[in-house]
């Protein structure tokens, strides 16, 4: 019962974390000056442009619009876009987000994988050269926007070795075809995963290997390679196993740099152009949509919690 | 906005520096070759044909892909690859223009001038077989001023018998003068003689469409704007695939009446934002023409053009870029209070040294502007620039003659009743990009006036463009930089800016002179060619020497090409690119 009423809560609280996220891009945009049409109406009779005003909606008060935008959200209409007329956030969702999904996929798979293994390697060899090593990396990785790796990893791999197209995406089987075309953008954006898991996991294991039990382990006379995999791993993986879905729901949004050098048909450039256009649908739309995704996950997330560390119990559980 | 492409960064100066041509302005350039290194001549005979009649160019995703609703550059390039109007429009080993019959085999003219009858091309079907009729181009044209679509460049059409009051909402579309006659004749009556009508309808706003689709489309909730699968074409392409903001692939239209002269099979298009991929795809042969936003790759592929890898074309835009002065009666002569006299804004046309303008912002790369119309225009097939001197040309001495700019202004000041010193006078000049290079040129503006003139310059920035926008409205500088892309192949297209009352006053300063209307009015009317250019020669003179407005250069675009790419015609109006006699060599 008790799980019931912590569930039926958590639900209430992201509806209204959503209707607060849509309300407060709403007004932003609102706020901002200028609108998708201003350049459009520039140099048409003040008449014709008033009717442009009228058939988007955009003539409206600015209240009484978002009630119409907040109706239609409850009915999951957001909306054509006013850039690429007949467009939905639904329909450009559906066409681009796999795209990003994939690329997204395949930058965490190899960044992940990348950034536990240089972790582990600097927790263990803590203090030597390896660990200084791995910091340092760490932080030029982090430091360095992942558009210079792109304009880099192109110009080297595929402009002078050519080893790799310059530029595309694979048009059919969008999940598993093209391979070639996904290398260079994959590792252009794993770098952020790297440094971000790298350092989380070396912290985590470090703080593990000063527990008490790791001490009783040792002093059971287990091997050092046999106390790291059974006790030390284990349990340092608590934080990763939490940070994952986040990292994984970010996955979708894109992009903008890499799909941008990389010409890539992704959501991230698709989102970046939509703001810079004002195209309000459509920002609107993706907001929200991605920010119900990511809610979502947060909500798993702790519920992940409670399943990987079982010191964590829902409110009220018997401890 | 003539061009929509370009990195976020660009787009942003593009906005400043040519804020007016905010709507969708026929592509641009007239091309000048400097350099002549084709791999061979398409005449000669012993053209070998590349196996693959591929083209790749880079795109700008269109908005729409709906004619009547044609906006920017590369909606004009790709429309016009994919569907046909009355004429199509090349342009000749000179870079002049050329336009040839295409939708249509003939027209005539009546006497009065006031009526166009339009001869259709019997050949000419859609891609569903169905012939391209009368009707087809009637709908158009009706489509094109239909107020509830407020379409951008219904504005080209109402010069048509009741057009203008049914686009405004007063009329109604019976009223509209234009005529089904039979299946390949249609007219049209306009409300006064128009000599640059012809050159206007040739535009892709004025295309045939198929209403039978669009209704279709519109009755089962398609979307005709944008699916391409909804469309039928009648151009020497169509378009066979589209991946929204990423990529396009045009083939082979095999039912297009010329046909037999297209020898590409396809053409790929690609978005590609960031300069530098572009630059790796255009060394790699993956991208076959370019037209560089970066400007440093003009030293870089000096080496490539000189040893015949590409071709370079420096093509002049009919886009001039000039500076508006503020004389709106309400607005008492700007912040200064100076600028309703023409002596003060003489002086001020004739300080700017263009020249060092021009290479100090733009590697010399653009035309210094002594005149307001480009080179390459036409009045019928006169080019006005070649047989008209710049009007202010014979002033550029001028320029540095501190003493003589210093008395006219200072004789001006004298004029508007003002008693003070050159040092006492604040000119405004405001902007709302915060980018370095505007930001540099207000600079540079600022240290000419002051060191010519003795006046003070006072740059202010505003945050954003709709407060800027405000300022304007509000008269609150008394110059700022503007621009203006021409629509249609005729001085009109820049003279009519202003004239006292049109549309765009309120962004072109407000200059309104009484002999300056009546000599545009004249040669609105006038058919005679030679006649129509001396009375523009007369307008653009009073204009210039009365400094309505100050010009600063003629806009030129560095396009490359592969040398194996040949029949490419880069027209000043209608497509940036025609594509329809492109042949790729072997190589």
């Amino acid at each position: 019962m008790k799980m019931m009423i912590y569930f039926a809560r958590r639900l209430l609280i992201m509806l209204l974390t959503l209707f607060i996220i849509a309300t407060a891009t709403f007004f932003l945009l609102a706020a901002t000056p200028g609108d998708a049409l201003s350049a459009r109406v520039e140099k048409l009779p003040d008449a014709v442009a008033e009717r442009l005003y009228a058939k988007y909606g955009l003539d409206r008060p600015v209240m009484e619009r978002y009630v119409n935008t907040m109706t239609g959200l409850l009915h999951g209409d957001f909306g054509d876009s006013i850039i690429y007329e007949g467009q939905t956030v639904q329909s450009i969702i559906r066409e681009k987000g796999p795209i990003s999904a994939r690329l997204g996929i395949q930058q965490m798979l190899v960044g992940v994988t990348a950034g536990l293994l240089l972790g582990m390697l600097a927790a263990i060899k803590k203090g030597t050269i390896w660990d200084y090593f791995v910091v340092g990396f760490s932080v030029l990785l982090i430091s360095v926007p992942n558009l210079i790796f792109a304009l880099m990893l192109q110009q080297i791999f595929a402009g002078n070795l050519k080893w790799f197209p310059v530029i595309g995406w694979p048009r059919e089987n969008i999940w598993f075809g093209g391979w070639e075309y996904t290398i260079l953008p994959t590792f252009a954006g794993c770098f952020g995963y790297i440094a971000s898991y790298a350092r989380l996991l070396k912290a985590s294991m470090l703080d593990v290997m000063n527990q008490d039990y790791i001490l009783t382990a040792q002093s059971k006379g287990l091997s050092r390679g046999e106390v790291i995999r059974h006790h030390v791993l284990r349990n340092s993986f608590i934080p990763i196993v939490t940070q994952l879905p986040m990292s994984i729901a970010m996955c979708i949004t894109g992009s903008f740099f890499i799909e941008s050098v990389f010409s890539i048909p992704g959501l991230g450039l698709y989102y970046v152009e939509a703001v810079a256009a004002q195209d309000i649908p459509i920002v609107m739309g993706q907001t929200v949509i991605l920010s119900a995704i990511y809610i979502a996950v947060v909500f798993l997330t702790d519920i992940l919690y409670t399943i990987v560390d079982p010191r964590i119990r829902i409110a009220g559980g018997k401890r | 906005m003539r061009k929509k492409n370009k990195s976020i960064g660009t787009k942003v100066l593009c906005m400043l520096l040519l804020a007016a041509m905010l709507l969708g302005m026929s592509a641009c350039s007239g091309t000048e070759p400097t350099t002549t290194t084709q791999a061979a001549d398409s005449e000669s005979g012993e053209v070998k044909l590349a196996e693959e009649q591929v083209l790749n160019l880079r795109l700008d995703d269109l908005s729409l892909i709906d004619v009547n609703d044609v906006r920017n550059a590369n909606e004009f390039m790709v429309l016009t690859a994919v569907q046909e109007g009355l004429f199509r429009t090349f342009s000749d080993e000179n870079g002049t223009d050329v336009t040839e019959y295409a939708g249509c085999t003939s027209y005539d003219v009546s006497e009065d001038g006031l009526t166009y009858t339009f001869h259709l091309r019997e050949e000419s079907k859609w891609s569903d077989g169905e012939p391209v009729t009368a009707q087809n181009y009637v709908d158009s044209w009706m489509r094109l001023i239909d107020p509830e679509l407020a379409f951008s460049y219904a504005f080209l059409a109402t010069g048509i018998q009741g057009a203008d009051a049914y686009y405004n909402g007063e009329g109604s579309a019976e009223d509209v003068a234009i005529e089904y006659i039979d299946d390949l004749t249609f007219s049209c009556t306009l409300t006064a003689p128009d000599a640059a009508f012809i050159k206007k309808v040739g535009m892709v706003c004025f295309y045939p469409i198929r209403k039978d689709l669009i209704d279709a489309a519109n009755a089962s909730g398609g979307n005709w704007t944008n699916d391409y699968t909804l469309h039928v074409y009648n151009g020497p392409f169509y378009i066979a695939d589209r991946v929204l903001e990423n990529s396009m692939t045009l083939k082979k239209n095999e039912s297009y009446w010329n046909a037999d002269n297209v020898t590409l099979t396809q053409i790929n298009m690609r978005v590609v934002d960031e300069s530098s991929t572009q630059a790796q795809l255009m060394e790699s042969q993956q991208l076959d023409v370019l037209t560089l936003r970066d400007l440093e790759y003009v030293d870089q592929w000096q080496p490539l053009v000189d040893n015949g890898t590409f071709v370079h074309v420096s093509t002049t835009a009919p886009s001039v870029t000039y500076l508006v002065v503020d004389q709106h009666p309400a607005g008492e002569g700007g912040p200064s209070g100076l600028m309703l006299n023409e002596k003060c804004r003489l002086a001020m046309s004739l300080a700017v040294d263009r020249v060092e303008y021009n290479e100090l912002f733009y590697n010399g790369l653009n035309t210094v502007a002594y005149s307001l119309i480009p080179y390459g225009i036409t009045v019928g097939d006169l080019d006005y620039r070649e047989l008209n001197e710049e009007p202010l040309a014979q002033y550029t001495d001028k320029c540095s003659d501190t003493e003589y700019l210093q008395s006219l202004f200072k004789e001006g000041m004298e004029e508007a009743g003002f008693t003070g010193e050159l040092s006492d006078v604040t000119l405004t000049v405001f902007t709302y990009s915060p980018d370095v290079l505007t930001n540099n040129i207000l600079e540079w503006y600022k240290q000419q006036f002051e060191s010519k003139l003795g006046v003070k310059v006072s740059v202010e920035i505003y945050p954003d463009v709709s407060t800027w926008k405000e300022a304007r409205d509000q008269y609150e500088y008394d110059f700022y930089t503007m621009g203006w892309n021409g629509d249609f192949n005729d001085p009109m297209t820049f003279m009519e800016l202003f004239v006292t009352g049109n549309g765009y006053a309120k962004f072109m300063g407000g200059f309104s002179d009484s002999e300056y209307d009546a000599l545009c009015e004249q040669a609105a009317s006038t058919q005679d060619d030679q006649e129509r250019l001396e009375l523009f020669a007369q307008a653009e003179q009073l204009l210039l020497e009365k400094g309505g407005v100050i010009p600063l250069y003629f806009s030129s675009e560095q396009v490359y090409y592969q040398s194996y790419v040949t029949g490419l015609s880069m027209p000043m109006f209608g497509a940036e690119l025609e594509l329809s006699r492109v042949q790729i060599l072997e190589h």
